[in-house]
């Protein structure tokens, strides 16, 4: 993911869903994490949460857009803005040329490209193993 | 403040979800690592809000039956204060 205020691609803002536990006594009342034998529930679920809504984001990029293009999910660790997408987003693209265009441009590359893959068996042998 | 599962009736452990605002990064290998989590809301204001009743989960047997008793000298303390009232008048 990627700011496109600040270009931070490393630190980003979520609100997840986790659990706490009540546990009610003489003394009062105590809140802790949920703990099931030796698994802390609480963090564990804080983490699974985080996860699926990381991932969610990468895989639906466009949708998680409102139409203020700003990330309904995400927002950036450094300024704050919204504006958090994939790299390569729709968004983005429509800065992008014609693929028409670009193929044209690219040409000389793809042709070398190319050659390179031609003549890779083709290669002189400078040496022979015994 | 007391809570008791109208369930099972035993238990002392309740599950209640909290909304966390937590900052992450993306390591280099793609995994996540977590830097900060804060609280969006109190569980203390939570608790006291009536809604909460919904929320609440007995851990041992997983209703949501639970019913949440204050504590009585909170009551005794606006009896007293009403008194004082009466007697102001
Ligand atoms: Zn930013
Ligand atoms: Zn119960």
């Amino acid at each position: 993911m990627i700011c496109w205020e600040c270009f931070n691609y490393t630190y980003f803002e979520t609100d997840v869903e986790t659990l706490k536990e009540l546990k009610t006594g003489k003394d009062g009342m105590i809140i802790q994490d949920s703990m099931f034998d030796d698994y802390n529930y609480s963090q564990g679920m804080l983490r699974d949460n985080l996860t699926d809504v990381v991932q969610y984001c990468i895989n639906q990029n466009a949708d998680v857009l409102d139409h203020n293009l700003e990330n309904r999910y995400l927002n950036c660790a450094r300024c704050g803005s919204k504006k958090v997408t994939k790299p390569y987003s729709t968004w983005t693209s429509r800065r992008h040329l014609p693929i028409e265009q670009e193929i044209l441009k690219n040409h000389q590359e793809f042709k070398e490209l190319r050659k390179e893959r031609f003549n890779a068996d083709q290669l002189p042998v400078l040496w022979k193993s015994k | 403040m007391q809570i008791n599962c109208r369930s099972c009736g035993k238990a002392n452990e309740f599950l209640l979800p909290l909304w966390v605002r937590t900052t992450f990064k993306f390591n280099d290998d793609g995994s996540l690592s977590i830097l900060h989590v804060k609280p969006l809301e109190s569980l203390e204001e939570k608790l006291t809000d009536n809604h909460v009743h919904n929320e609440l989960v007995c851990k041992s047997c997983s209703s949501n039956d639970v019913e949440i008793i204050f504590n009585e000298y909170e009551e005794s303390d606006k009896t007293n204060r009403e008194l004082a009232a009466l007697e102001g008048l």
